[in-house]
């Protein structure tokens, strides 16, 4: 361009931003919630609130599959973790096919051993979803987009780099009240101080969608859930090149299917090809897929229930969960009455004589059982999850036994997290004891097996905070929020420094309508979002999408009173809209919730109180920003521009 | 001075389609020759190319707005890919 | 542990801000640093900065430390401007007793 490197980089900067930042600020906001997307998501879920973890949860466990699932192949027990507080059972029936479906799976009070039936709510995966998916865009296209607008804003900070002349001499300069100045300020001071933060989000973010960009590879990285899912993938996944180099190779065999382009993630997932990965395979497979080698065996059905749950969350999601947990429940019933008589009710180790005594009402099963005559055997798994904590240095909470109340069980213990990010492969280390508890069976974290490799899985677990223990997640959930100030700053410095000469033009308005909608509307809409998932009647049909709707019905008004009225106050009302929707968001939460204030504080329910703190500081942010307007509205100048930067910072952190 | 100006709009839309467009194809054959380059074998090339793609195609929409001209900037980002395309190709490459 | 991490960085970043003009003026009320006052604080800057990754490398023996370490400069150096922005006070006083730059008199005044 003409002019000079800074000149024309500042052109490149302003433009190949601008072009996306309305979007890029979506993601940036539904990407930060979405470190904490567990979190959100029990917040959602008020039923789980009443659950207390205690010592006794492991026995609760034990004695509920005891008496649920006596002749199970399986079980996996999923322990409340530090993200978590509920306890997820599941196991799979004595004949069931593993391949074919997932057996029963059941969320359970930690405390009381009570099975939960948990609200229909699309919860924190939504935003999760949405912030590489969007919505209700055939997930290529989105995915494809998303891509897009990555790699703008990955063009966007280089150029902003380049052309800031001393970046470094102003890093801690802030003006607040100097209007441009002071956005200018806050736009740098958003990107500057945590720089290093988002060229990796933004490069990680596009490693992970390389696999639909690249398309000239034949449809990136085949992967997915495992198992059988492949299939369908296969089918569908087109190598855009018949020749294309990598396609052959990476696709492997049918395992590895579930390509992304050929969207069978959510076959894969349905069709509970699921049985071999774990949890981390599934997500994984729902980004950029890898194979899911090297994971315990049937380690966490549990997790691919939620999983497939969540997979069919996204846009379409509509599995009839409903339904499923009725029949669950039913199974679960009859099995119950089953078993009755023959676990003695308080067995606190595994494998009390559950006898095949019981008659069940089925009599043709209760003949079957009585043939499988099961054994009394004792499991220590306090022992073994001891072992397993000497060995990896942290607790175990994924516990999966085969032929449970047998002689032969094995019981295969996996970490919690992985703790490192260099290993560059998906999955943790778990190890296998025999039923007298020796160890049997240990495999290591699995290690990728190029430095190129390694990289590229360091990025993808950077960016997705796998690793990362609940400090850490705080500490990118904060560089997240000054990313969104970066994106939301820079939206509205574009207008503001135009402001004087260009009000009344076109380009100009649709920018400033945009940018209200954008910025403030968003918060409208997650505010709403939040709010209807505690509104809504709890037995609706449909509830989960009924929540979305809710969400782009705010954004939707957010945008039509922006587009109309922006002049009038604009920024005023929605913020105020904003502002009072999480001030009261935890006041909601505790009138809605079966468990109160106290019962919350006293339970230690840490997820469920910073949401509601975080709801605060976007609360006073926003507020902040409302006082401000109103000051400005009172000076005689256009009155439509939002705050200085006191609120901006805060403003953004509304999201836990 | 309005022929220039849309002129200048012309050719502004040409650079911009050009880093984009040009810019991905010329990535795209220079991920194809480093992996040869360093003898990857497909799927290490794989996991080479969903890094190195994006860095290179960076510095070339940075380069080609760099570029004073328009016309230079164009020519240059076509001409590029033309070179390195035919080599790519005399090498036997394929895509 | 990690207060006291955070409270390291902070200082650090103090020194480097010192260092530019604008807020040079905060501290001593006139006059820019030098050249030599300049590269003084910012070793004594860096020295703070790695006095930091080593704390970090305390609680976490591995790389994830670095990890943490960057993390926490992010949080520092946000603290440090908002500290400039609404308490110049508070940054005097950071500066005073808690500045090992500040032996570096004669570059300074």
């Amino acid at each position: 361009m003409k002019g000079g490197l800074r000149k024309s980089m500042t052109w490149l900067h302003t433009w190949s931003s601008l072009i996306v930042i309305w979007l890029l600020f979506a993601i940036f906001l539904t990407g930060t919630t979405a470190f904490f997307k567990d979190e959100i998501t029990h917040w959602m879920t008020p039923e789980q609130h009443a659950s207390v973890p205690s010592e006794h949860t492991l026995d609760v466990a034990v004695e509920r599959l005891q008496s649920v699932a006596p002749f199970a192949q399986s079980w996996s027990i999923n322990l409340p973790d530090d993200r978590s507080r509920t306890l997820g059972l599941s196991w799979l029936g004595e004949g069931e096919e593993q391949q074919r479906r997932r057996g029963p799976r059941e969320e359970l009070d930690a405390g009381t051993g009570q099975p939960i039936e948990g609200r229909e709510t699309a919860g924190g995966d939504f935003l999760y979803r949405f912030h590489f998916e969007l919505w209700a865009i055939p997930r290529d296209i989105a995915r494809t987009i998303v891509g897009a607008a990555t790699m703008l804003m990955f063009i966007a900070i280089i150029s902003g780099i380049i052309m800031h002349r001393k970046i470094f001499a102003d890093f801690f300069t802030f003006r607040p009240g100097k209007k441009t100045a002071s956005w200018v300020d806050a736009h740098v001071v958003g990107s500057v101080l945590a720089l290093p933060f988002h060229i990796m989000i933004t490069f990680s973010g596009l490693i992970l969608l390389a696999g639909t960009l690249l398309f000239w590879q034949g449809g990136g990285h085949g992967g997915g859930g495992g198992g059988q899912g492949g299939q369908g993938g296969q089918g569908r996944a087109p190598m855009e090149q018949p020749g294309g180099p990598q396609a052959g190779a990476e696709r492997g065999g049918a395992e590895r299917g579930g390509a992304e382009r050929g969207g069978a993630e959510r076959g894969g997932a349905e069709r509970g090809g699921a049985e071999h990965g774990g949890q981390m395979a599934m997500r994984e497979g729902a980004v950029n897929g890898q194979n899911p080698e090297g994971r315990g065996k049937q380690g966490g059905h549990a997790d691919m229930a939620a999983l497939n749950e969540v997979a069919s969350t996204g846009r379409q999601g509509r599995q009839p969960m409903a339904d499923g947990a009725g029949e669950r429940g039913q199974q679960r019933v009859g099995r119950g009455e089953a078993a009755g008589n023959g676990a003695s009710g308080d067995g606190i180790r595994a494998g009390r004589g559950a006898r095949a005594e019981g008659e069940g009402p089925r009599g043709e099963r209760g003949q079957r059982r009585q043939a499988v005559q099961r054994e009394a055997v004792e499991l220590d798994l306090r022992a073994m999850l001891a072992v397993a904590e000497q060995r990896w240095q942290q607790p175990s909470y994924n516990i999966s036994i085969s032929k449970p109340m047998t002689e032969d069980a094995q019981v295969t213990l996996q970490p919690a997290h992985r703790t490192k990010l260099n290993n560059g492969k998906w999955g943790v280390p778990s190890m296998t004891f025999d039923a007298s508890g020796n160890v049997v069976e240990e495999t290591a974290t699995p290690e990728a097996d190029s430095v190129l490799g390694a990289l590229r899985g360091m990025f993808k677990i950077l960016h997705e905070a796998k690793f990362a223990d609940i400090f850490v997640r705080w500490m990118f959930f904060f560089s997240g929020v000054l990313g969104t100030v970066m994106v939301g700053s820079g939206a509205l410095l574009w207008s503001i420094k135009r402001e004087r000469q260009q009000a009344g033009n076109k380009g100009f308005e649709l920018v400033s309508a945009l940018n209200l909608a954008g910025v403030a509307g968003l918060f409208v809409a997650l505010a709403t979002y939040f709010w209807a998932n505690r509104l809504l009647p709890v037995e609706m049909a449909e509830r989960r999408d009924a929540e979305i709707y809710c969400f782009f019905a705010a954004w939707g008004l957010c945008l039509l009173h922006a587009a109309v009225l922006r002049q009038k106050q604009g920024w005023l009302i929605q913020l105020s809209i904003a502002a009072a929707m999480f001030l009261l968001l935890p006041v909601l939460d505790f009138m809605t919730s079966p468990v109160g204030f106290i019962g919350a504080v006293g339970g230690g329910d840490w997820m469920r109180l910073s949401f509601d703190l975080v709801a605060w500081f976007t609360a006073a942010g926003l507020t902040t920003a409302v006082l401000h307007q109103r000051k400005k509205a009172k000076q005689p100048q256009r009155g439509k521009r939002k705050d200085s930067k006191p609120a901006k910072p805060q403003l953004k952190e509304g999201q836990a | 001075m309005v022929m220039t100006l849309a002129m200048d709009k012309v050719l502004l839309s040409g650079r911009v389609l050009a880093a984009a467009v040009g810019g991905y194809a010329l990535s795209v054959v220079i991920c194809l020759l480093l992996g040869q380059a360093m003898e990857l074998t497909d799927r290490e090339a794989q996991t080479f190319n969903s890094m190195v793609f994006f860095l290179v195609y960076l510095v070339l929409v940075i380069v080609m707005f760099s570029i004073a001209s328009h016309k230079k900037a164009i020519l240059g980002m076509i001409i590029a890919n033309g070179v390195v395309w035919e080599i790519w190709y005399a090498l036997g490459g394929a895509l | 542990m990690i207060v006291l991490t955070i409270l390291v960085l902070v200082l650090g970043f103090v020194h480097f801000a010192v260092s530019t003009r604008s807020f040079y003026k905060v501290v001593f009320g006139k006059g820019f640093p030098s050249k030599a006052a300049r590269n003084w604080l910012h070793l004594v800057g860096y020295g703070y900065l790695a006095l930091g990754l080593w704390l970090c490398y305390q609680f976490r023996q591995d790389h994830v430390a670095i990890l943490i370490w960057v993390g926490l400069l992010h949080l520092a150096a946000v603290l440090v401007a908002m500290m400039l922005t609404y308490a110049p006070a508070l940054f005097k006083q950071s500066w005073r007793f808690g500045c090992l730059g500040r032996l570096g008199q004669k570059w300074l005044a």
